[in-house]
């Protein structure tokens, strides 16, 4: 909806703007792209996502090998044969900052859509359905909530055991109160709105208004919350792998790549150096992607 | 003001004008390029005088106030010409002299009073505020003077007043507060844009006679915008026409009514019911095309696309404004051999229309009956104890015993100010609300059951017609898709033939197939108010409630909304409730006519019944208030006093006592007002002795 409003609001009312709909997919895909070009900021975030994406892609083109140990080469510093050096094992940090991204990159977005589906379908019951189911979901989400987010990781981790499939989980279950929060108050706004009447006075179900009527019109805000969401997701990932407590070893894992670094810090610093860049420009790009990306689409307002 | 008072009537003719827009040109810039709002636009105010500046959305109204002001906005700018405010150039002003003369010299009222106080500081302090900032006036002497200027808005305890915030005043109590506040420094210039438009008619008319007396008073200049026909022949001495940014029409209110010499202003008076016309006995006539978009204006005259009168010369020339007769200014090339002709309609098909409606005959078999409903909310107190449940439960009353029925084939309206229920009413049969009590027989269906157990052959044969144009269309989905769901849900045709039916539907709402695919945002008011309409009669309803279906469309665009609901009616034979604040229109478009106030019925009957005397004191006060779009007609002066009070506590005995001025006594305040009938179905709820009812005279005169 609010992508939708940028695009064609303009400063004044122009009464009737003859604008055909664009069937074309390049021409909506034209429109994107200019879309987020017009903000600096968004391609910046943009340019840096995309960099980490081309990067996991490439782990399985590359031929480098993250699990392979140079007993010859160990704690050195960047080199023709290791480009940004070897860990305390001897292992390459560009092998495995390369696998790593593509590890980041699968269980971060994958659990920021669990939380969205679930979260999503909790927060269209409140707010749609409102009254005591309202009352119960949201009593239980905000008893989630009452947790610190950190906390409620170490103690889902540590009663279930640490797994890629349990770092989901825990993700997943952290951020579902706040995705619930988000739809549900867009959902009680846009029920209000005269098309969710009509739909109710041609006998729809339920059903079909939350997730056909409302749910598209509430995308905007969605959208946008979920590229914030995937960077949250990213930086828990890299806290619970520093904890140990993330995917267990030997994954090349960002987080717990920082932790082993951390011990040799002071005489090779490269292999905390790497890990540590890698986790905070994927974080600052997306962070940067969404906040230029919610400008950009609340610019005509 | 005494020492203004030997200006006399026609001497401030040759006084400087107080503002003198000479060329004016305004531009805002945009993503691509830049748009040219408003070109070559000219107007003097003189003291004591009223400039109504009128004309559709986008036509540059309200760019004209902004600039005048300096409130352009960081992308508009003025690009030609010249105001000049009492002799001084604006433009050579700094921004620090410009708002030294904001809110003194000069001051704005705009539409929505609420946005315009400050929502967490006391009236006192907003008006005084207002006094230190450009008077330097000490603490004493400015709540002094704010208690004088509420007085003289004839704010009811005003002093109690100055301690309220905003939100403890109603919308009329608050735009005389914002008027009080304009008025405070005695600017010799007051700015109006829509000051009315957000108020109910009655509040509309006390605030009206305000400003007008206020002028008259402190002989101040004011230019007065809006859209409303009506409210500028009661307020302007002389009135602007503006069209797609240009003043095409310059000419004292009385000859813009009576003898209009532009097309669009001619058009714009075809467009507008008259008070106490009915559709039987005239027609709409709307204005073919749209207004066209400032980017993309026509070579020649730019109404000309538009225009019945157009010839060659139009489409290729710009015609200047020029001076047809004596204050009477024109931007037309044909203005003359214009007001010569008589215009004669070139669509056949609304005279057929009317035809057809007058040889309709009605079976007088009933579709819908309501007896006694009643529809309350509860409304929890905000105490402590709410939270443990056991807070005293109050009730919201909004529909509260009303009776009525509508035959097949006709049409109800249904009339009153905000808050009286008109709205829950139609809510109610449709099923959006559940009612607390009573009966709704709809073709032998209980329209009382809630939505997720009625009928489904009840569902698709009652349908409504929404407000607001803006939302009434999902704007994720194309409009196809939109008019085709009621289609599939109900099995009216075959899958197959589902989009031709689309199309057909479209054509109906006079749409080409083009429409199928497009977005909402890609659509007009106009055209999503149709195809809201397409989408009500796809299921071909029994009964279609219509709440304020053009209340929110330009008049062009409403005039052209009506016809076509007209005609679909009557192609389908289906009855409607139509609601709507605006009495013209209810008059025009209904058979028959209800008056409610609080929830309850004041008067029920044939139209031409409840608009002719005898009449319900509340009927008779709303057919005083409503403004008429011509300076002719007279009008008996009735005004109620304060704002609807509220249906959580409502007044006892008649509902209207509070505000009647033909209260009879205790009695009015104590017993529930008696049904009296007055035969072919009129019935009137009120104390009055019939003799007195009786003796009424008609509220309108031509």
């Amino acid at each position: 909806m609010l992508e939708e409003q940028a695009v064609t609001a303009d400063v004044m009312a122009i009464p009737e703007t003859g604008e055909r709909l664009e069937k074309s997919l390049g021409a909506r895909i034209g429109r994107s792209i200019r879309l987020v070009t017009s903000s600096w900021i968004a391609t910046v975030g943009l340019s840096l996502v995309v960099f980490w994406i081309l990067i996991a892609i490439g782990s399985y083109v590359l031929p480098l090998n993250p699990y392979a140990q140079d007993v010859t080469a160990v704690n050195t510093g960047p080199s023709w044969a290791y480009p940004l050096g070897t860990d305390d094992i001897g292992r390459c940090l560009l092998a495995r900052i390369v696998h790593g991204s593509r590890l980041i990159l699968t269980l971060a977005p994958l659990s920021v859509v669990l939380s969205l589906l679930l979260g999503a379908t909790l927060g269209l019951l409140g707010g749609y359905v409102g009254g005591i189911v309202d009352e119960i979901v949201m009593r239980v989400l905000d008893a989630i909530m009452a947790f610190p987010q950190i906390l409620l990781y170490l103690l889902i981790i540590a009663a279930i055991g640490a797994s890629a499939t349990n770092v989901v989980v825990a993700i997943t279950l952290g951020g579902i109160p706040g995705v619930a929060r988000l739809v549900r108050s867009l959902a009680l706004d846009i029920k209000t709105r005269d098309y969710v009447a009509a739909a109710k006075t041609r006998g729809e179900s339920p059903f079909y208004i939350m997730f056909v009527e409302i749910l598209p019109n509430a995308r905007g805000p969605i959208i946008i919350d979920a590229m914030l969401r995937v960077g949250y997701a990213v930086f828990a990932i890299g806290t619970l792998g520093f904890l140990g407590l993330g995917v267990p070893p030997p994954s090349p894992d960002w987080g717990s790549m920082v932790a082993r670094g951390q011990r040799y810090i002071f005489v090779n610093s490269w292999a905390v150096l790497w890990p540590a860049l890698a986790i905070s420009s994927l974080v600052v790009g997306l962070n940067l992607f969404a906040d230029g990306l919610r400008e950009e689409t609340m610019r005509y307002q | 003001m005494a020492q203004n008072r030997w200006v006399a009537d026609d001497s401030h003719r040759v006084q400087t004008p107080i503002l003198e827009a000479k060329n004016l040109a305004v531009s805002y810039e945009i993503r691509d390029g830049q748009v040219n709002a408003v070109r070559d636009v000219s107007f003097k105010i003189h003291r004591g005088e009223t400039l109504g500046l009128v004309g559709e959305s986008g036509c540059g109204k309200s760019t004209v106030a902004f600039s005048i002001v300096r409130f352009l906005g960081k992308n508009g700018r003025i690009t030609g010409g010249s105001i000049r405010f009492q002799g001084q150039e604006l433009q050579d002003l700094s921004e620090r002299e410009v708002r030294s003369l904001r809110g003194d010299q000069m001051a704005m009222v705009y539409q929505d009073p609420f946005q315009s106080l400050n929502p967490c500081m006391r009236i006192g302090d907003q008006l005084c505020e207002v006094l230190q900032e450009h008077r330097g006036l000490s603490d004493r002497e400015a709540s002094v003077r704010a208690i004088q200027m509420l007085d003289a808005v004839y704010m009811p305890d005003s002093a109690a007043v100055m301690r309220r915030f905003p939100h403890q005043l109603s919308g009329g109590q608050q735009q005389r507060v914002v008027i009080a506040m304009a008025l405070l420094n005695n600017p010799a210039l007051l700015i109006m844009d829509e000051p009315t438009t957000a108020l109910d008619v009655t509040v509309e008319a006390v605030v009206l006679d305000l400003v007008d007396e206020l002028r008259r008073r402190l002989d101040t200049g004011v230019l007065y915008i809006t859209h409303d026909l009506g409210v500028i022949s009661r307020v302007a001495d002389r009135i602007g026409v503006m069209y797609a940014g240009e003043m095409v029409e310059v000419a004292s209110a009385v000859d813009t009514f009576i003898r209009p010499m532009h097309p669009y202003t001619e058009g714009l008076m075809r467009c507008v019911p008259k008070l106490g016309l009915s559709k039987e006995s005239s027609s709409l006539y709307p204005i073919r095309g749209r207004v066209p978009a400032p980017t993309a204006l026509p070579p020649g005259c730019v109404f000309e696309p538009r225009c019945d009168y157009a010839r060659r010369r139009c489409r290729e020339k710009h015609p200047e404004l020029r001076s047809v007769e004596r204050e009477h200014l024109v931007r037309c090339h044909r203005a003359e051999e214009i007001r010569e002709t008589e215009w004669r309609p070139s669509d056949e098909t609304i005279l057929d229309l009317q035809e057809r409606l007058r040889s309709r005959s009605e079976d007088g078999s009933k579709v819908l009956e309501v007896s006694d409903l009643r529809t309350y909310y509860d409304q929890e107190s905000k105490g402590i104890l709410s939270l443990f449940g056991l807070g005293e439960k109050r009730q919201v009353k909004a529909v509260d015993g009303v009776s009525f029925e509508v035959g097949a084939g006709t049409t109800l309206g249904v009339v009153g100010e905000s808050g009286c229920g008109k709205s829950t009413l139609a809510r109610t049969i449709i099923g959006l609300e559940s009612s607390r009590d009573g009966k709704i027989d709809f073709l032998g269906f209980d329209a009382t059951l809630p939505l997720s157990r009625r009928d489904k052959r009840l569902i698709k044969d009652l349908q409504m017609v929404f407000q607001n144009p803006d939302s009434t269309l999902n704007p994720s989905f194309p409009v196809g898709y939109q008019i085709a769901r009621p289609l599939r849900r109900f099995g009216k045709v075959d899958r197959a033939r589902i989009g031709d039916e689309v199309v057909r539907l479209l054509n109906r709402v006079k749409l080409d197939g083009s429409y199928y695919d497009r977005l909402p945002r890609q659509l007009s008011g106009g055209e999503k108010q149709r195809v809201g309409i397409a989408r009500a009669f796809a299921t071909n309803p029994r009964l279609v409630l219509c709440d304020e279906p053009v209340s929110s469309l330009d008049v062009s665009v409403q005039a052209a909304v009506l016809n076509l609901l007209m005609e679909i009616q009557q192609e389908h034979n289906s009855p409607l409730l139509l609601i709507a604040h605006d009495l013209s229109v209810v008059r025009f478009f209904s058979d028959a006519i209800m008056v409610m106030y609080l929830g309850k019925a004041c008067e029920i009957g044939p139209a031409e019944a409840v608009y002719a005397p005898p009449y319900h004191p509340y009927t008779e006060a709303l057919l005083s208030a409503v403004p008429t779009a011509d300076p002719r007609v007279e009008q008996k002066r009735i005004r109620l006093s304060g704002s609807v009070p509220s249906a959580l506590n409502p007044p006892t005995g008649c509902r209207f006592h509070t505000r009647c001025g033909r209260k009879v006594g205790t009695i009015c305040e104590t017993e529930e007002p008696p049904e009296i009938g007055f035969g072919d179905q009129h019935r009137i709820y009120c104390h009055l002795p019939l003799e007195e009812l009786e003796a009424m005279d008609a509220v309108i005169t031509a």
